[in-house]
């Protein structure tokens, strides 16, 4: 039959006792508690040894180079990427064409000829003009 | 905040981290390096994969420092990201890496014998010890394990435990005994 010490609701108390993390005075009433029940002291035999073959794992030590593979990465962090330097700057001149040449069009309705308004001495001067580029052959 | 602060050194470092003092950080790297490698490499049981890890971590609690404000101890947030970054590594799978590290060839910890002159009969046995404890551990589910890695290796308190899993402390303490069950059933007949 289980013994009531286990069968409690807090049964860290007697985890935290077979790790050794339980204050003297309460790690010296489990001790007596222990000492005369047969279902603890096989508990606790099992528990601790279970924490001794958990003791045996060993991590590791780390790499020699973590740390200088992080603070390269940190510097490849801080340092502005390429496109920034040149894609960025082009991107932004293309906009501002963008933007100018959309503003112009909107703005500046582009120039209609109107009978109407056409000055006849122009009129003549460009016939003119486009008879004698005929007759020089750049027609 | 500024309590948490004024009791916590590494809260009081990141602070400086925050003004730019990267001198502070490097401290900070120190202090909790070999911890947070150590435990995600018991999480996912492979040393590169826990270094990769590791960085990380580091570069997100770099990332993160403008920002940082004290309101945790700075291990509970550091080991909050490694968790977190340990359960998705986890979650995606990285079978061929965890099988290779079980089967024993992730570097010298499966070698580390007390005595300096081990038989190659005491070094098989050490090895197959040493490989039932790691399957024993990889075998618990991922909260259970992490939770054991943080109380038994780690050495937290169940009030940290339980921040950085973020359950209570009484959740805690029944997922614990569980685990602990569990373990020691696998592994109570190994006398070391």
């Amino acid at each position: 039959m289980e013994c009531q010490v286990r069968a409690r609701e807090d049964a860290a108390v007697l985890m935290d006792y077979c790790a050794g993390r339980l204050d003297p005075r309460a790690a010296a009433a489990l001790d007596e508690h222990v000492a005369v029940c047969e279902d603890c002291t096989r508990w606790v035999e099992s528990q601790r040894a279970m924490l001794a073959a958990l003791d045996e794992w060993a991590a590791p030590p780390v790499s020699p180079g973590f740390n200088r593979r992080l603070f390269e990465k940190l510097e490849a962090e801080s340092r502005p990427a390429w496109w920034r330097l040149h894609l960025r700057p082009a991107l932004s001149l293309a906009g501002i064409a963008a933007l100018a040449i959309g503003l112009l069009l909107t703005r500046a309705p582009a120039p209609v000829m109107q009978a109407d308004t056409l000055d006849p001495d122009r009129l003549e001067l460009a016939l003119e003009d486009a008879e004698m580029l005929r007759q020089l052959s750049i027609w | 905040m500024a309590a948490v602060a004024a009791i916590e050194p590494d809260a009081k470092l990141m602070l400086r981290v925050k003004e730019g003092d990267a001198a502070s950080f490097e401290v900070l790297l120190e202090r909790h390096r070999t911890a947070v490698v150590h435990f995600l490499y018991r999480m996912v049981q492979s040393q590169a994969v826990a270094e990769e890890l590791a960085q990380e971590v580091f570069l997100r609690v770099y990332r993160a420092r403008a920002s940082y404000e004290p309101t945790a101890k700075f291990t509970t947030w550091l080991f909050r990201i490694a968790l977190h970054l340990a359960l998705n590594t986890l979650r995606d799978g990285r079978p061929e890496k965890w099988q290779e590290s079980l089967d024993g060839n992730d570097g010298p910890a499966g070698l580390d014998i007390p005595d300096r002159n081990p038989t190659i009969e005491q070094e098989l046995l050490h090895r197959a010890k040493l490989d039932e404890v790691r399957r024993a551990i990889a075998a618990l589910p991922p909260k259970q394990r992490a939770a054991v890695l943080m109380h038994k290796y780690e050495e937290m308190d169940y009030a940290q435990i339980a921040r950085v899993l973020n359950c209570s402390e009484s959740a805690l303490k029944s997922l614990l005994f569980r685990a602990y069950e569990t373990l020691r059933a696998r592994l109570a007949h190994m006398a070391y």
